[in-house]
């Protein structure tokens, strides 16, 4: 471990010494009236991206699926690739809060809210690819197992089946241990609000919390818990996703390698996406007493073990490919190297597997630049991980007859980063209302720092 | 009704009021024709509302006629099978046989006469026909003009012989854009007369093919295809030898096969001819070439019965060469008297139009059923010089090119339509019987020609009876039902003549000129454009380049490589001062110097779908018929080209074990031995039920045609998507025929590889539907429920044959492309077949709704379906027979039995998914002295 | 009539301080409100937790993954029996997936429930808001509740002012 910055309060800066300060800190965005020009700025940027998603949204559900580049080899395109990227980056939020909650790990006090709060979003928004992928999307419920007059069932058997259960579940369960964790802060708010209107509101959500012995126990034992079957949860969500592909019989899909290597990816782009929000949040809301370099330092050491399991499974597909000696397998690992798309899978080397080395050297992580930058550099490549999936196994299957590339349209691309401007504006929104950090979390790691 | 000019003074609100109602017209008078037609089989009592009834009549094809048996469905004709009844055609189809029900209810067909683009009737124009021309009876009809494409039909020729007895002075003009002329010459030469010569490609041993391609379309393709589909399978293996100057279906089917440039075919056979005795001086060959004739003399002359087969491009002496040869081998070919009577050749012909035309001898000018502005060279000038004729009228099922320069076109009905009479290639008479009422105001042509006589009106059908009324003997009636039931007059066909062929004279042989060599050949797709308009055909892929919606020009990769263009790239080909812009094909088997390029394209009064598809390539002609053009020159350049290819991939990798095996026929059976499938996998079989229905297509009879591809189209209205789409990769076949690049030698020959659905039992496609869509029939069959389908698209992602089909758009309902939406083609929608709406996946279904049917029957006499009474679409329309389908539960069907073939093997087997669908290898028959 | 004392400390190691004092002269404080968890003080109260939490959540997963199989296992082999891919109608293995999604689910739920239910949530109204300075104990402050019949009023206080809280305040129940 490196040595700890200035002696006792090592995940707490100097502005976050007293209750008083942290509360005041955290809750400032959310009861102050300060001027927020950054805020909006980004408020209205991110809207406008909104927009264009849901406008490209209404255009696709008018038009039908034809408007994307999708054809008849390559039948998915980018919705699925956005599905696997999103619901990768929502992994983290629930992993970082539970995992380090049971492991004890006292840094987590200052990023699980925002990070629960950002799988949320990013899980919701992962929900909404597969329904606009559907030729039929107004038939969606024809998934859900209810008694129906066609006496018709879904088909278990499909990896889709599975796939709404893991994402609705996913949902849900996160929701239930975000608001578990949320309602002691809603009192701080209810009881810090000064607006008799804010007061009811936060009141009411708060559901008159008091902060008893007898309420701190319950809650404890029930957010233990809940994490408890967390963990495997999101280990199990995402080994779904990956037998989507898996559990086919496709060249590059058909390895036993994918559950395992999924969850690592999307613990992977996560962690990313924690450290530009986090990074953010320092910046936006002055929140350097809260988020310290210790914690882009911790990130930086996760990122790297990540980056080199990713090497690792990359290495592993083409060993079994090679061992496999199967003519479409074999070729399929050549084409992703010398197909269409090359130097997008080169890229992808590049961005998961090399560059985040750089986090060898302790200078490179304490730069709360450098772990920035490649975080947004590894989520680039992780979206073309997932892309290159979908593209070089359908486009080079198992019949050179019906070997194909895909050709993206406007409509791909809007909706793509439409959904990250729609996620940035509910994060926005987010930060507005809610405590972004928890605030009673943060109150007794300063207690325990403090003691120590 | 009469009216006075006066009134028909129409103005455009008029022409579209008369239009319009034309079409509600149209539209509610579908049904039975008022005469009484014959069906098939036998007449039913009454007809059943929903019950297909079939009814045999022909269809014209370059003039020629083909038997066909018109399905149709309370009164609506939706499918086209081939007449088992016409001998010659063997009862499979091609392509125009099948999509000619989508050209019947083609939105873009003429409805009405039309005077100087604006509305008119027939009444005004027999008015002014007998006002004018018609009346010119005291100058025996001087300067009056008729031209035709060919005509076979003896009404017809009985109704122009009419119509020159009452114009003596009247010059019929004919000719075929397609046309025949070389043939024609050689005969000339060698027999001294016109004669068809018809070869029989399954009684050969040895067949040597220059630069021929007898299993390309044409009037003889079904006849060929039927004959070498007869001998390919048999236990004496008959070997194929191919010098060509491109790549054509008998080549791909060559045991052996070298390119060369157009002109040397003559000197290939001349060397082959001096084998046989012939003094032809030794003309200077190439080794490759030497090599060539050798193994082709040897294994002619130790062959019983050889072939020899001279192509359309080439040179009249060159066929003058091998029909002698052929008279020397005893070869299986017959003399016929030829069925289209016309002394003159038909480049003669339409350069003396094209002279009479400019220097306006024509007063009077009648032109049926042909295009001659768009296949002139020259079309402006043409044009120009129709339209400076007085009186000129287009008889056409289109308003097309020519109906633009002149100043009436008269609608002809749709052969579906109509009555009438063919001759087929092989000379035996077809009976037309109309199978609709016609949907418009249009007349047949017999009832025009007598129109054009000006004698009592009569209908087709009493003309046609009339003609026929001598031949009929005593009961004409009885003899009329008969042939009408059988669609052949019976014994009609004519016997063979014999005739010598004279030893023929040499021409001194030039060397190739410079510049490349563009040899033009009728395209596999629109023939010679007159198909330009009908949407299957042009989304129906080439067999080589899988090119739809275009005629992209053939080049040799070293020529593409010497101008430094690659495949879809812009091209600019020059002659003289005439130049085209056009796209490339870059194509390995096309030789060096020579480019190859389809007819057909390029039409700009086609209709809205033919308009401004692919290039008019007779541009570059002198006068627009010649068939090959030296010393042309190719550059890279014109705007961006696009080729619209279904096939973007054509070499097998190394997986051809796993997909299309190949061996000398000696080995194939050793050869697949070891690549049994091993079906251990964990997955129990199927539950057991009397019905396992299963296909097998064999490819070494398939010859790549098409028939099944546009049959499957017809049959289960499977949607057209449009250029656009298909370079988007969305086309919607639901079985397409795949091609290999089967040797990487000089000669590259190809496989074609049908590829249906497989209805897999361990189907993968089936376990991943997350709602049940794709599911599994007790009978074995993989069957898609369309109306459950939620388009997940996960059950084509996950098939390894790749042979499902979405809609991404609603191709047929509410997108579709171009006038493929408007009322009339909806009309052709087989009913007993869904229409597939937008985001739901589709696929070959086997033709379930034929198993139902023939289940119901079976079900009524309490029997099980009998072999062979169920024949999906393709397998019916196969020409070469490469579809068998039936119940292989039953060890005497013929799947049954070809499943124990040892050429025997499924597709990608080492997957397990045991494929309903299996194949049989192809395999080659190394000439005399060789071995695999 | 019945009272409640809350007693303010400064900080965290005041209060345990103060509940040890308390139970150790025989009058436990009933409950204890702090900004964050203080364990400690648990074991001084007048009140013993019962651990229902894993038995619910337990049962409440139990029920749901046996709900999921029967209608897994009743639409696949009873009521829709369908082939598809040849796979056997009672695809045993694959049904646990969506068992075990189920599972997670409910036992969540299940949990959460428990919660709500145990805190006796929601409770908009409690006694303890009528204090003004109660508001800090989910800041900065924490407090000891006592609970008072109306004739131990004055013992209960007297002994509680020997804690030497910040302040002392009371409400009638």
């Amino acid at each position: 471990m490196s040595a700890t910055i200035d002696g006792a309060s090592r995940w707490l800066g100097p502005g976050a010494q007293s209750s008083e300060q942290i509360t005041a800190l955290i809750s400032a965005p959310i009861l102050e009236r300060l001027s927020w020009r950054n805020w909006w700025i980004a408020f209205l940027a991110a809207s406008a991206l909104t927009v264009i998603m849901w406008i490209s949204a209404i255009y696709l559900l008018a038009e039908g699926i034809g408007v994307w580049g999708v054809n008849s080899v390559i039948v998915w395109g980018f919705a699925i690739a956005n599905y696997v990227w999103w619901i990768g980056i929502g992994n983290a939020g629930t992993l970082i809060s539970a995992l380090l909650l049971l492991t004890h790990q006292q840094w987590r006090s200052s990023l699980n809210r925002f990070a629960e709060t950002m799988t949320l979003f990013a899980a919701s928004i992962a929900g909404l690819f597969p329904i606009f992928h559907l030729g039929r999307p107004y038939v969606l419920y024809w998934i859900v197992p209810y008694p129906n007059r066609m006496g018709l069932w879904p088909q278990w058997r499909s990896a889709l089946v599975w796939d709404f259960w893991a994402i609705s579940v996913y949902i849900l369960f996160s929701f239930l241990f975000w608001y578990a964790g949320l309602i002691p802060d809603l009192a701080v708010l209810r009881d810090r609000a000064r607006n008799p209107t804010t007061r009811r509101i936060y009141g009411a959500f708060a559901l008159g919390w008091r902060g008893s012995a007898r309420h701190w126990d319950i809650q404890q034992r029930m957010y233990r818990a809940m994490a408890a079957i967390a963990v495997p949860m999101v280990c199990l969500v995402h080994s779904i996703v990956a037998l989507d592909f898996a559990a086919s019989l496709m060249p590059g899909w058909q390895e036993t390698i994918f559950p395992p290597y999924f969850v690592v990816g999307a613990l992977y782009s996560g962690f990313g996406i924690v450290v530009i929000l986090a990074a953010s949040l320092r910046w936006g809301f002055g929140f350097e007493s809260l988020i310290t370099r210790e914690h882009f330092e911790v990130i930086a050491r996760v990122l790297l073990a990540a980056a080199t399991v990713m090497g690792i499974s990359y290495a592993a597909e083409w060993f079994t490919a090679w061992y496999s000696n199967d003519a479409a397998d074999v070729s399929q690992v050549i084409y992703q190297f010398t197909g269409t798309y090359w130097p997008m899978y080169l890229g992808q080397l590049l961005f998961n597997c090399i560059i985040p080395q750089v986090f060898w050297w302790p200078a490179a992580r304490r730069s709360i630049t450098a772990v920035v930058v490649v975080s947004v550099i590894i989520n680039i490549g992780m979206w073309f991980e997932r892309i290159l999936i979908v593209w070089n196994t359908l486009g080079h299957g198992h019949m050179p007859s019906a070997w194909r590339i895909f050709l993206p349209t406007f409509w791909d691309w809007s909706l793509l980063f439409g959904s990250l401007g729609f996620f940035a504006f509910l994060f926005l929104l987010f930060t507005r209302v809610l405590p972004a950090v928890s605030i009673h979390e943060v109150n007794l790691l300063r207690h325990e720092e403090q003691k120590a | 009704m009469n009216r006075t000019p006066a009134e028909l003074h129409t103005n455009r609100r008029r022409a579209l009021q008369l239009l319009s109602s034309s079409l509600a017209i149209a539209l509610t008078r579908c049904g039975e024709p008022r005469e009484e037609i014959v069906p098939y089989v036998e007449m039913p009592e009454r007809l059943v509302p929903g019950i297909p009834v079939r009814y045999a009549t022909a269809l014209p094809m370059a003039g020629y006629g083909r038997g066909v048996l018109g399905i149709t469905i309370d009164g609506r004709p939706i499918k086209l099978e081939g007449n088992p009844r016409d001998e010659f055609g063997g009862g499979g189809t091609d392509i125009f046989a099948e999509s000619a029900v989508l050209s019947l209810y083609d939105p873009d067909r003429s409805r009405i006469p039309i005077k100087d683009g604006i509305v008119a009737s027939w009444e005004q124009f027999s008015g002014e026909w007998a006002n004018g021309p018609g009346a010119g009876t005291a100058n025996g009809g001087a300067g009056m003009a008729l031209v035709t494409g060919r005509i076979t039909s003896p009404t017809m020729l009985a109704g122009i012989t009419a119509l020159k007895m009452r114009y003596p002075e009247l010059r019929q003009y004919r000719y075929e854009a397609a046309h025949d002329d070389a043939p024609r010459l050689g005969a000339q030469r060698a027999f001294g007369r016109n004669l068809d010569v018809i070869p029989h490609l399954g009684q050969a041993d040895v067949i040597v093919v220059l630069d021929a391609d007898p299993l390309g379309p044409g009037p003889n393709f079904l006849h060929n295809a039927n004959e070498f589909s007869l001998r390919r399978n048999s236990q004496q293996p008959q070997r194929i030898h191919v010098a060509e100057s491109g790549l054509t279906l008998m080549g791909a089917m060559a045991d052996r096969r070298i390119a060369v440039r157009p002109q040397r075919i003559a000197q290939i056979a001349r060397a082959l001819a001096s084998g046989f005795g012939v003094n032809t001086g030794a003309p200077g060959l190439s080794p490759s070439e030497t090599a060539f004739v050798q193994t082709a003399a040897a294994d002619l002359k130790q062959a019983g019965r050889g072939l020899i087969l001279a192509g359309e491009t080439q040179s009249g002496s060159v066929h003058a060469l091998a029909h002698f040869l052929n008279s020397q081998l005893h070869a299986p070919v017959d003399l016929l008297n030829p069925a289209d009577p016309e002394e003159q050749n038909h480049a003669a012909s339409f350069s003396a139009f094209l002279r009479d035309v400019e220097s306006g001898q024509i007063r009077s000018l009648i032109i049926l059923d042909a295009n001659p502005v768009y296949d002139s060279a020259d079309s402006r000038q043409l044009a120009k010089a129709i339209a400076a004729i007085p009186f000129s009228v287009h008889c056409g099922c289109y308003a097309n090119e020519t109906a633009d320069a002149c100043r009436w076109h008269l609608p002809l009905s749709h052969p579906l339509e109509s009555w009438g009479d063919l001759k087929s290639p092989g000379g035996a008479t077809l009976l037309m019987q109309p199978l609709i009422r016609t949907l418009y105001d249009t007349r047949s042509s017999a009832e025009l020609l007598n129109l054009l006589t000006m004698a009592a009106p009569m209908g087709a059908r009493d003309l046609v009876r009339a003609n026929w009324m001598p031949s009929g003997g005593s009961d004409f009636e009885q003899w009329w039902r008969q042939s009408l039931t059988a669609g052949v007059v019976p014994n009609s066909a004519p016997a063979p003549v014999s005739a010598t062929a004279a030893m023929p004279s040499f021409e001194t042989v030039q060397d190739p000129p410079q510049g490349v060599t563009l040899s033009l050949v009728p395209s596999p797709s629109v023939w010679d454009g007159r198909y330009a308009n009908n949407a299957w055909l042009q989304e129906c892929p080439a067999p080589f380049t899988k090119e739809v919606w275009g005629n992209a020009v053939q080049l040799s990769p070293e020529d593409a490589a010497r101008i430094g263009v690659g495949f879809g790239d812009a091209i600019i080909l020059r002659r003289g001062y005439s130049e085209i812009e056009a796209v490339a094909a870059v194509l390995k088997g096309q030789p060096q110097g020579a480019a190859r390029a389809f007819l057909g394209q390029g039409r700009w009064r086609a209709g809205d779908i033919g308009n401004g598809i692919g290039v008019r390539m007779t541009a570059l002609c002198p006068t627009g018929l010649e068939r090959q053009i030296d010393g042309i020159s190719i550059r890279a350049g014109g705007k961006t080209g696009l080729i619209h290819t279904t096939q973007y991939h054509t070499k097998l990798e190394g997986r051809d074990e796993d997909i299309f095996p190949l061996a000398a026929s000696a080995q194939i059976a050793s050869r697949l031995a070891q690549l049994k499938p091993d079906t251990g996998g964990i997955v129990p079989p199927l539950p057991a039920d009397p019905y396992a229905w299963a296909m097998v297509i064999d490819n070494n009879l398939c010859i790549g045609c098409n028939a099944c591809v546009i049959a499957c189209q017809a049959e289960n209205n499977v949607a057209v998507v449009g250029p656009d789409e298909v370079d988007l990769g969305r086309d919607m076949h639901w079985l397409r025929v795949d091609v290999y690049e089967l040797d990487e030698a000089d000669g590259l020959r190809r496989g074609f590889q049908p590829v249906p659905c497989m209805h897999c039992e361990t189907a993968p496609c089936e376990p991943v539907c997350p709602v049940a869509a794709s599911v599994h029939d007790h009978e074995g069959l993989n069957v898609q429920v369309y109306n459950r389908c939620i388009g997940t698209r996960f059950c084509e992602s996950n098939c390894p044959y790749k042979v499902r089909r979405f809609n991404f758009f609603g191709y047929s309902r509410g997108q579709e492309y171009g006038n493929l939406g408007q009322p009339p083609v909806r009309a052709q929608h087989n009913p007993n077949v869904s229409v597939r709406g937008r985001g739901v996946m589709e696929k070959c279904t086997y033709c379930v709704q034929r198993i139902s049917a023939a289940r119901k029957n079976a079900e009524k006499e309490d029997r099980l379906i009998r072999d062979g009474e169920v024949k999906p679409a393709c397998a019916v329309a196969c020409p070469t027979h490469a579809i068998q389908f039936g119940n292989r539960n039953d060890a005497n069907s013929a799947v049954a039995q070809l499943q124990h073939d040892p050429r025997h093997f499924s597709l990608l087997a080492h997957l397990d998914t045991r494929p309903r669908t299996t194949y049989l290898a192809k395999v080659w028959n190394p000439p005399a002295g060789q071995t695999g | 009539m019945k009272h409640l004392f809350a007693a303010e400390f400064e900080t965290a190691e005041e209060l345990k301080r103060a509940a040890g004092e308390a139970a150790a002269q025989g009058c436990p404080a009933t409950d204890a409100l702090s900004p964050f968890p203080v364990p400690e003080v648990m074991q001084h109260l007048a009140y013993r937790p019962r651990p229902v939490m894993g038995w619910a959540m337990a049962i409440a997963g139990a029920c749901g993954a046996a709900i999921i199989w029967f209608v897994q296992w009743f639409s696949a082999t009873r009521d829709y029996p369908i082939i598809s891919g040849s796979r056997p109608l009672d695809s045993w293995q694959i049904f646990f997936i969506v068992m075990f999604e189920a599972c997670i689910l409910c036992s969540g739920a299940g949990g959460f429930i428990t919660f709500i239910i145990n805190c006796r949530l929601p409770s908009l109204h409690h006694p303890l808001f009528e204090i003004p300075a109660i508001e800090r104990a989910s800041r900065d402050r924490f407090f000891l509740v006592f609970e008072a019949a109306e004739d131990l009023h004055d013992f209960v206080a007297e002994r509680i002012t020997r804690l030497q809280p910040l302040s002392l305040n009371s409400v009638a129940l």
